[in-house]
């Protein structure tokens, strides 16, 4: 008797299998989209799919990713920016922090730099060419830095 | 005003943008690499001066917060500036960027107290390791700073104002802000004239403020025709890129230089 096997049989079983623990169709799971109507349908199924696109429609909203800002949206960046240099100024004297204030300070120093850039210097708003040649630049800064220290400050 | 409002996104270069945007940018991202290697370099050399005086000994972090937040404060007047010359209106563009230009110089009136202070402490570029790492990089990012200024009071009087009145305005604003820091130094660090008589002092503060005030209730006049009012835009977008960039390279270095290394001391051999 010959056996065959036939391999999409196996695959609708497995599907099948999947489906059941899922309790959903798994369509945005199984199917590698090719065209629109391989396209999971809704975009995305996931549990948390309706708070993920509300949360990023509310960030794109205040960001405001499809314009520029009005002065006040700028005003307000600019106090959050004061709020967080007070805070740095702040923790610098909390000594219980201890090995904590570094990364601390790093971080905060981050958020203001990728504030500045993102909404003072328009790369929220503006053409995608900026932010690669900006970022590589930066990039290549701060791995050159890390190398330099990693190769002269720390002693075996 | 909407007729002003020129549209300069839409420009015919292979790329779709502005070429000199792109300059601007490019320029940046390499001018990261240029502060990149003085900040690794203070790090590199961190806590191996032989001698001092030390970073803990020195280094004041209120005085370098207020100017870490009046720097921040200018890159805020930066972009109000821009926002207004973008819907056309040019008398309160004027005036942001002009308070861009001011807050600049009240940053490096900060760095002028600063480095008297610690070079009155005995701390110069060739004293020890932290000095020679710390004046190089500083004074580098001093030196943008006062381009950054230069720029934009050239800007403000080259393509912000239109007659002669109103650059002369500027002019004046301009030197009645430095009549004033001057008097505010010579009553507490820059010994230029020994036992300067507190009068002197005072009135060098008070002429620069009158001044300072004066020459900018006399600039509110009218916003130009919307014909002589050309490519302003742009240009004042790039200038603005640069102010922006000095301001982040300050953050880094607030962060890095004066507030994880303020309690260096002395190197444990």
């Amino acid at each position: 008797m010959k056996i065959v096997i036939d391999l999409s049989k196996m695959k609708n079983s497995f599907v099948k299998i999947f489906q059941s623990f899922l309790g959903h169709s798994t369509r945005g799971y199984f199917r590698v989209p090719n065209t629109p109507q391989d396209l999971p349908d809704p975009k995305d199924d996931t549990p948390w799919a309706g708070y993920a696109s509300y949360l990023g429609d509310q960030f794109n909203k205040i960001t405001r990713k499809d314009g520029h800002g009005s002065p006040v949206f700028y005003a307000v960046i600019g106090l959050i920016l004061g709020i967080i240099t007070l805070i740095e100024f702040g923790i610098f004297y909390v000594e219980s922090l201890g090995v904590l204030l570094v990364p601390l300070l790093l971080i905060l120093s981050l958020l203001k730099f990728v504030m500045v850039v993102g909404f003072f210097m328009h790369l929220r708003f503006d053409n995608k060419l900026f932010t690669y040649l900006f970022a590589s630049g930066f990039i290549l800064a701060v791995a050159i830095s890390i190398a330099l220290i990693v190769l002269l400050a720390i002693k075996p | 005003m909407s007729e002003t409002n020129i549209d300069t996104h839409q420009t015919s270069t292979s790329t779709g943008v502005d070429n000199r945007k792109l300059l601007m940018w490019l320029f940046l991202g390499s001018d990261c690499l240029f502060f990149g290697s003085f900040i690794s370099t203070y790090l590199v050399y961190r806590n191996r001066s032989l001698s001092g005086p030390y970073p803990n000994e020195i280094l004041d972090i209120p005085i370098t917060t207020v100017s870490t937040f009046v720097l921040l404060m200018s890159s805020l007047a930066m972009v109000l500036g821009l926002n207004y010359v973008k819907e056309g209106r040019q008398v309160i563009g004027r005036y942001w960027t002009l308070a861009t230009a001011l807050l600049g110089m009240v940053f490096l009136g900060f760095q002028v107290y600063e480095f008297t202070h610690f070079a009155h402490a005995g701390l110069t570029p060739r004293t020890n390791i932290f000095g020679t790492t710390f004046f190089t990089m500083t004074g580098f990012h001093g030196g943008h700073v006062t381009f950054g200024v230069i720029w934009l009071l050239i800007f403000a009087g080259s393509s912000l104002a239109n007659t002669i009145r109103q650059r002369l305005l500027i002019l004046s604003a301009f030197l009645s802000v430095v009549v004033t820091m001057i008097g505010f130094f010579m009553t507490e660090t820059l010994d230029v004239i020994p036992h300067m008589p507190f009068a002197v002092t005072l009135a060098f503060i008070l002429l620069g403020s009158l001044g300072t005030v004066l020459s900018l209730f006399m600039l509110r006049t009218p916003d130009a025709p919307s014909s002589v009012i050309s490519n302003q835009e742009s240009n004042l977008e790039i200038a603005g890129l640069y102010w922006h960039f000095v301001d982040i390279v300050w953050i880094v270095i607030f962060t890095v230089v004066y507030l994880i290394s303020a309690n260096d001391g002395a190197p444990l051999l």
